[in-house]
């Protein structure tokens, strides 16, 4: 037994206080964005934000969930292009870095340099529109959402440089077992790279459940646009119509009661809140994930 | 009822079949914004919009509205490099621009079309179209609305029947001195002046200086000077007399102190929420002097000074025809159409009567802003004085803001199109001085004695002199070329 000192005690109170401010730092806006969304927007108007709501009111949630169906089919449409999105990138991704780590490969410098290449020279937008709409004509398709991500070149040559970190000797030990290209890829070299997997999961997953401009770009069909996008789309409406009252006049009176700001953070409620909830549920397979062979056991 | 919408549609487009009629030329139309979060009635209205074009002019429209102007913006240089399918086309110089577009070809040529083909919109706006000549043609129609700038004034109706103040007597925006005293002196939580933006860009239409296109801040032209010249707005002394104006202003603490922190959004907040007492504006619409404001209350309104018409408020909100459409003409005829009906009109804006608005008993109507269906942008579709007066509003301001355009003296610039090919460095510098040095000289934040030759220092060093001769050289030759004095 470790006898207490004072001066522990004073580290220890010291150290504590350090934390729970910086927690607050954290938590505080979190919680102003939930007493916004909760506020009455008259109030919010004249009297500015607070920790609590002042008037309670359910108006902002009121009028975005007059179409549940919308955001529902808005937070389908994304799960669904994450999943997909992240499961066949990271196996095409992966397919297309075997081959490109392997020192027994003729063609692996030229192959390597075309893909690096499109790293530094992009097609460009409107090309790159043109192509997914005229050659491609994936506009209006749940596929445009994931397609494109497959293949990305970055993370191309982040697994190939992984890939070679692994032993030759494993590759030709396999062979003379027998073991088929297929059998090395799926059985040896996969495995051995969980960590680099997991990272270029992880960076996917997030691109395409952030994308909003995609969207913007070839998506039109009501039934298929993502979430962010579709919220994108509701805050820059409620922008618009504020302009418009700027313009056309007599607004005030117009959209009366309409809310706007405690509207958005609802908004950023209804679109965090779910991951807020599931996150810390998955942190521990996530950092296992990036943990995964970083210790040779 | 959207369904009943449809088979009507389906009827009489197969009843005008039948009569042998052929059938009805499908045009694309595309806009901003275009109804309220969550849209959810957007095909209803189109549904009957279209259902009466059918019937009178054989023409059916695709509305396609890929989202507010930001996206629209971002979005439509794409769509019409794709070679899209598209007649009709919102354009501007804030959203999709106009000028870019139209002197690339993408539009069609309207001036022997318009008078043809669309007589009313060529009777009503055909001087204010001279502002959308690009290389002496014209390329869209400008859905009228206010265009004349007029410097004015606006404070919330308490405090002028506390302190009795009388806005006729109004000349200059110098004798307001004395209400903003007394407002400094008796309402304590009140900022007497917003400095949303400098009293002296708010002053520009009083002074009569319009821009040239480009960095609206710094260069200027004058409406009704004899002739046609740039100049740097700072060394116009009656420019720095409104200087010199706010600087006196903030040192009497009538400005914000902390002015020079704000944001424009956070300003407009104070604004709504009724923490400012004046705001100075540059668009003053006649008729509509006493409006509701945001926070309770009425606002009224006061101009002073000249109105003029300049260049960029005609092509803040045009409809182009694509060059590539196959139905130029007939695109032409539905904006006509447009121009004149106000049953469709009031349709594609309001949406549809007792659905998405009511009709009070003085002709006035009530719109629904969360029924599903709410633009509340008319200037977007077209001709804004068809629009039936909104409850609040005044049923003769429309016609009111046409008499103002029409008599309010137009800038010589109207139609001028800068090209900024060989001054491209120029305008970024200057640009990157001007970010530095004009919100806090200009307000009078800091002393314009001490600061405005340091600003001019460093706008020569940027290379205002190159810009200004190049502009002028512009100018000269646009003068000449269309006749201009």
């Amino acid at each position: 037994m470790i006898e207490k000192t004072g001066k522990d005690v004073l580290v220890k109170v010291l150290m504590h206080g350090v934390l729970v401010g910086f927690a607050l730092f954290c938590i505080v806006p979190m919680l102003v964005v939930i007493s916004i969304s909760l506020s009455d927007e008259k109030d919010l108007l004249i009297n500015g934000y607070s920790l609590f709501p002042r008037i309670f009111s359910s108006g902002a949630y009121d009028y975005i969930l007059t179409s549940p169906n919308a955001l529902l089919n808005a937070y389908g449409v994304t799960i669904l292009s994450t999943i997909l999105g992240t499961v066949f990138g990271v196996l095409f991704m992966s397919m297309a870095a075997f081959p490109l780590s392997r020192p027994d490969f003729r063609y692996k410098g030229w192959i390597t340099f075309y893909v690096f290449f499109t790293m530094l020279f992009s097609g460009g937008l409107v090309p790159t529109y043109l192509v997914v709409t005229q050659v491609l004509q994936l506009q209006d398709t749940l596929w445009v959402l994931f397609l494109p991500v497959f293949i990305s070149a970055w993370n191309v040559i982040l697994l190939i440089s992984f890939f070679r970190s692994i032993p030759f000797e494993m590759v030709e030990s396999a062979k003379i077992d027998g073991a088929s290209e297929v059998t090395i890829y799926w059985k040896i070299v996969l495995p051995m790279s969980k960590p680099a997997l997991a990272t270029v999961a992880l960076l996917v997953a997030l691109r395409l459940w952030n994308e909003w401009f995609t969207s913007m770009l070839y998506i039109r069909e009501q039934s298929l646009v993502s979430l962010q996008f579709w919220m994108q789309r509701v805050m820059q409406n409620m922008q618009f119509l504020l302009m418009n009252q700027d313009v056309m006049g007599g607004g005030a009176a117009l959209l009366g009661d309409l809310p706007n700001e405690s509207a958005r953070m609802a908004m950023a409620v209804l679109a965090a809140g779910p991951m807020m909830f599931v996150f810390p549920f998955f942190q521990k397979y996530f950092a296992k994930g990036l943990m995964v062979g970083s210790v040779k056991g | 009822m959207k369904r009943i919408a449809a088979m009507a549609l389906t009827v009489t487009m197969l009843m005008t079949s039948v009569l042998g009629f052929s059938k009805p030329v499908e045009l694309v139309w595309y806009l901003p914004g275009g109804g309220t979060f969550p849209y959810t009635d957007s095909k209803v209205v189109y549904d009957a919009v279209n259902e009466i074009l059918a019937k009178n002019l054989n023409v059916v429209i695709d509305f396609k509205v890929p989202g507010a102007p930001g996206q629209y913006n971002d979005l439509m240089p794409l769509n019409m490099a794709a070679g899209e399918k598209m007649d009709l086309i919102f354009t501007s110089h804030w959203s999709n621009n106009y000028v870019k577009a139209a002197s690339n070809g993408l539009y069609a040529p309207l001036d022997t079309l318009l008078p043809k083909l669309a007589p009313t919109i060529w009777k009503d706006t055909k001087d204010m179209l001279t502002a959308a000549k690009v290389n002496g043609k014209i390329y869209g129609v400008w859905g009228q609305q206010i265009a004349a700038k007029t410097s004015n004034l606006n404070v919330r109706d308490t405090l002028i029947s506390k302190y009795g103040w009388d806005f006729a007597k109004l000349k200059s925006p110098a004798d307001i001195e004395p209400m903003l005293a007394q407002v400094k002196a008796g309402e304590p939580e009140l900022i007497p002046l917003s400095t949303r933006k400098p009293v002296a860009e708010w002053m520009l239409p009083y002074l009569g200086i319009t821009g040239v296109g480009i960095l609206p801040e710094v260069l200027g032209t004058r409406v009704d000077d004899g002739k046609v010249k740039v100049f740097s707005l700072i060394d116009d002394a009656k420019y720095l007399e409104m200087v010199n104006l706010s600087r006196s202003w903030y040192e009497k603490g009538y400005l914000a102190k902390d002015g020079f922190t704000y944001s424009n959004d956070q300003w407009g907040q104070m604004k709504n929420s009724g923490k400012v007492a004046f705001d100075f504006h540059n668009t003053w619409k006649p008729g509509e002097e006493v409006t509701p404001a945001p926070f309770g209350g009425m606002l009224v309104t006061a101009p002073f000074g000249q109105s003029f018409v300049e260049g960029l408020s005609i092509i803040a909100n045009l409809t182009a025809v694509s060059s590539r459409s196959k139905n130029i003409e007939t695109s032409v005829k539905v904006m006509e159409y447009f121009w004149t009906h106000p049953e469709v009109f009031n349709m594609i804006v309001w949406g549809l009567e007792g659905r998405h608005y009511t009709k009070t008993a003085d002709g006035k109507i009530q719109p629904d802003p969360k029924a599903g269906y709410f633009t509340n942008s008319a200037y977007i579709y077209g001709n804004t004085f068809l629009s039936y007066p909104v409850v609040g509003s005044n049923p003769a301001a429309a016609k009111m803001t046409y008499d103002l355009n029409q008599r309010a003296k137009k800038a010589k610039t109207m139609g001028f199109s800068l090209n900024l090919d060989s001054i491209k460095t120029q305008v970024a510098m200057v640009t990157s001085v001007k970010d530095q040095f004009y919100v806090p000289v200009v307000n009078g934040y800091i002393d314009p004695v001490e600061n405005l030759p340091k600003y001019r220092a460093a706008l020569k060093k940027a290379g205002i002199d190159e810009l200004l001769a190049e502009i002028q050289k512009q100018l000269d030759a646009w003068a000449k070329a269309n006749n201009v004095k």
